[in-house]
């Protein structure tokens, strides 16, 4: 009669979601050699000890298992990447490559042809390079450092060796340690301290650098009391053969320091986004991360706050919008390691045509955080009856003196505001758009105007086809 | 209190068949037949000791004792059925195995209380699987007040179809270590799962539970509400797990979890998940710690009570939205004793 089973796990055991029946088919048949690490630390004239952490990342790289939980990643074909990070590959990408969804979301967000070029990888860069010349005078004056990665690890050696992946360690997870071995590019901010940069940095500027938003490793050190907004990213698709994004964005807030890290990342739908980024705030500082959550095949992301000050703020507010053929496995990870510490997460997903969206978090309020206050919320909202939306908050006391608080919900639009919209005069569907809108609105407020301009376009131009 | 009741005091021991019909109530309970339980090993890995596992795996799994229930349909039992389960040294491992079959129009409540011999380790491990039919009402209450030496491994699943209606409630006083799950598979258009969970949690118990409610049916409805107190150096995890598979439409989830934190050294880790694939449900959960307010304790001392007093109070009162519920009077005030007890250390 029924089961004698004595507990039945459901593809659940502990804490972290694994799943029971994993399929290992993932194996790197030709391999990341040590020839190839060799190759690419030359080609950038580094100095011997990255080219020791890159064979020692490529080590630990080769121990490592693919994780057991999440989304399937087994498709993920390592030799594309090498061919693409060879510098003596003669690989160069084509606009006739380019699919043709791509192109036709370039126009629809109106982005001029030489700069869809440029986002695509096939064209040389677009007039951001005049641009981002003329910003880096204006933070010369400040004092603010704002330069490519590789010219920094040059220009500014031991700073980047004493902080270069030790947030992110290569041991931290698979592809924390392929990053490691074959990172690339990417951004290097120091704002000195009581420095406030009253104008958000865009990384958008260094998007052709090679390797270019594959790899790329993003350092910023906010100093003593100064104040930063950077903002990673565009919300336009960027398009590659190389289906791998494994960046990792490592963030230091001193004492008393503000940091603002925005981020939309809407990579092309066959890409497969696993970024890690981080930030350790010091006492009384603050980090607030915005993130928009668009492209990509599967994406695992889930940015992390140490706040390991007394008195540190961390909130994070973001956004998942997963359809057809997407599975975004997303969340907030905050470590409250120090009394008097406070947080707030806010994250809502949007599903439809089939998408699967995944809030995966992480509140772990350690034995020596007492009076902290802790708020989780996650919302979800479900557009049609394919999809599927799922929560799965994790959270840790291990102290009394808290103040905490998680809510959760998932549904669908309220036919009655539409309802109600409808009888003031507005379609159907351009009344779900905007109650889409408003959903997203708590995201979209932060933004600097011409990002929440085009993320609202971008709601717009996913909802097409959508009522009912 | 006792004499209203029906109860079967460990009257099986030895898993011979032998028919018990309690006409009077209607109600058909028969000892269960001697068969074998699964365990999966794999899914207690690290949730408790490899010695524990092993002395369960050497009684081979054999079921020496439960009961088969069957309340025919139309039937309503007024009086509760209480099924008392003392571990003794006669046997310091039970394989317990209940199955309850409810059908239609019927109603009961069903009482397991569990006990271990002082002294002794004792380990039950046990699945309790129930069949509700359409618009049937059922209360299981499972009071598991276990000496702290002892383990006990508890596996329940409901299956309802129809309108039926099942109310869980589960109360976890005692055991060193306690490894629940309640799951709950609302198959019927209008089917309805509620769980209400109370524990108390101290010295250096630890406990694993896992709460599911899975909605197939139309206009299905479940809520979970678990309360607890957690003091000194006690350990507890909760998945509290929301599911809506995809034709639930119009059902309505929600939970909720309060848990009390009365000293430093306590670790509470709660999961509540929700997996939702039909866009047209509304699920809800919201869950919160934290410990007592100081100004509250203040307010009542200023009243004249002690410390001792009015923090029983206020732990009475973070627990009573839920031991209001309970349909059985001896188990409430064996929770408020209880509570007395541990709060006096």
């Amino acid at each position: 009669m029924g089961s004698n089973k004595l507990f039945i796990s459901e593809g659940n055991t502990g804490l972290y979601d694994l799943r029971q029946n994993f399929n290992y088919k993932y194996k790197s048949k030709k391999g990341l050699t040590r020839e190839i690490i060799h190759e690419i630390s030359e080609a950038k004239n580094e100095p011997q000890w990255m080219l020791e952490f890159r064979l020692k990342s490529l080590d630990i790289y080769n121990s490592m298992p693919i994780p057991d939980w999440g989304p399937d990643i087994s498709d993920l074909d390592v030799k594309e990447i090498i061919t693409y990070i060879d510098p003596d590959s003669e690989k160069k990408n084509n606009w006739d490559d380019v699919p043709a969804e791509i192109k036709e979301t370039f126009d629809s967000l109106g982005i001029p042809r030489a700069e869809q070029e440029s986002l695509a990888g096939v064209g040389a860069q677009f007039d951001s390079e005049i641009v981002y010349q003329n910003i880096r005078k204006e933070l010369l004056e400040m004092g603010v450092i704002y330069m490519d990665m590789e010219t920094a690890l040059k220009e500014y050696e031991e700073v980047i060796k004493e902080h270069f992946m030790k947030l992110v360690p290569p041991t931290d997870h698979k592809f924390a340690a392929l990053h490691g071995a074959v990172w690339s590019g990417g951004s290097f901010v120091y704002v000195p301290e009581g420095v406030k940069v009253d104008i958000p940095l865009q990384s958008y500027f260094r998007l052709n650098a090679p390797g270019a938003g594959q790899f790329e490793h993003t350092l910023i050190i906010v100093d003593k009391g100064a104040d930063l907004h950077f903002i990673e990213g565009c919300s336009a698709p960027k398009y590659s053969t190389n289906n791998l994004h494994a960046g990792c964005v490592e963030l230091y807030v001193r004492e008393g320091a503000r940091l603002r890290y925005s981020t939309i990342e809407n990579w092309s739908k066959n890409m497969y986004n696993l970024n890690t980024k981080r930030a350790q705030v010091d006492k009384d500082g603050i980090i607030e991360w915005i993130s928009g959550s668009f492209g990509s095949k599967v994406s695992m992301l889930y940015p992390m706050s140490i706040l390991q000050g007394e008195r540190v703020r961390a909130e994070f507010t973001g956004i998942t919008f997963a359809a057809e053929g997407q599975h975004l496995d997303t969340g907030a990870k905050v470590v409250h390691a120090a009394p008097y510490t406070s947080s707030n997460v806010n994250s809502k997903s949007i599903v439809k045509d089939g998408g699967h969206a995944f809030y995966r978090g992480l509140l772990k309020i350690l034995s020596n955080a007492s009076h902290s206050k802790a708020s989780v919320s996650c919302e979800s909202l479900m557009l049609d009856n394919s999809s599927k939306s799922d929560t799965y908050p994790v959270i840790d006391i291990k102290n009394d003196e808290v103040d905490f608080g998680h809510e959760a919900r998932v549904g669908r639009i309220s036919e009655q505001a539409v309802y109600y919209l409808m009888s003031r005069g507005i379609s159907e569907e351009e009344a779900r758009a905007m109650i889409v809108r408003g959903f997203v609105e708590p995201i979209t407020k932060e933004l600097p105007l011409e990002y929440a301009v085009e993320l609202n376009n971008l709601i717009t131009l996913e909802l097409e086809g959508t009522v009912g | 209190m006792l004499l209203k009741t029906i109860s079967l005091n460990n009257q099986i021991e030895s898993g011979i068949d032998r028919d018990g019909v309690i006409s009077k109530s209607g109600a058909l309970i028969k000892s269960f037949q001697p068969g074998k339980l699964e365990l999966s090993s794999a899914d207690l890995k690290g949730k408790i000791k490899d010695e524990i596992i092993d002395k369960v795996l050497e009684t081979e799994l054999k079921v020496n004792r439960g009961y088969y229930i069957e309340i025919p349909r139309g039937k309503e039992i007024v009086s509760p059925i209480i099924i008392n389960h003392l571990i003794n040294h006669n046997h310091p491992v039970i394989n317990e195995k209940n199955v309850i079959m409810v059908g239609k129009d019927a109603r009961v409540t069903i009482v397991f209380d569990y006990t271990t011999e002082e002294g002794l380790i004792g380990i039950r491990n046990g699945v309790t699987e129930l069949y509700v039919e359409d618009r049937s009402v059922v209360n299981i209450l499972k009071l598991q007040r276990q000496n702290s030496l002892s383990y006990s491994i508890d596996g329940n699943y409901a299956t309802i179809t129809g309108k039926g209606k099942v109310n869980w409630f589960s109360v976890e006083l005692g055991s060193n270590s306690s490894i629940t799950s309640y799951i709950t598979d609302l198959k019927g258009e209008g089917s309805e799962g509620n769980l209400s969970s109370i524990y108390f949690g101290n010295g250096k118990r630890e406990y694993d539970f896992t709460y599911t409610m899975e909605h197939s049916g139309p206009h299905s409805i479940s809520r979970i509400d678990s309360r607890g107190v957690l003091k000194d150096q006690a350990i507890k995890k909760l998945n509290g797990k929301l599911k809506f598979n995809q034709g639930a439409i119009k059902s309505r989830g929600s939970e909720s979890e309060h848990v009390l934190l009365l000293d430093p050294t306590v670790n509470s880790t709660v999961i509540p998940s929700i997996f939702c694939e039909e866009e047209d449900v509304s699920g809800h959960h919201a869950a919160n710690a934290g410990k007592i307010k100081e100004s509250q304790l203040y307010y009542l001392m200023s009243r004249g009570l002690s410390l001792y007093e009015a923090k029983k109070i206020l732990v009475e009162a973070a627990l009573n939205p839920l031991i209001e519920k309970i349909p059985v009077d001896y188990v409430k005030s064996k929770i408020a004793g209880e509570i007395r007890r541990r709060l006096e250390t």
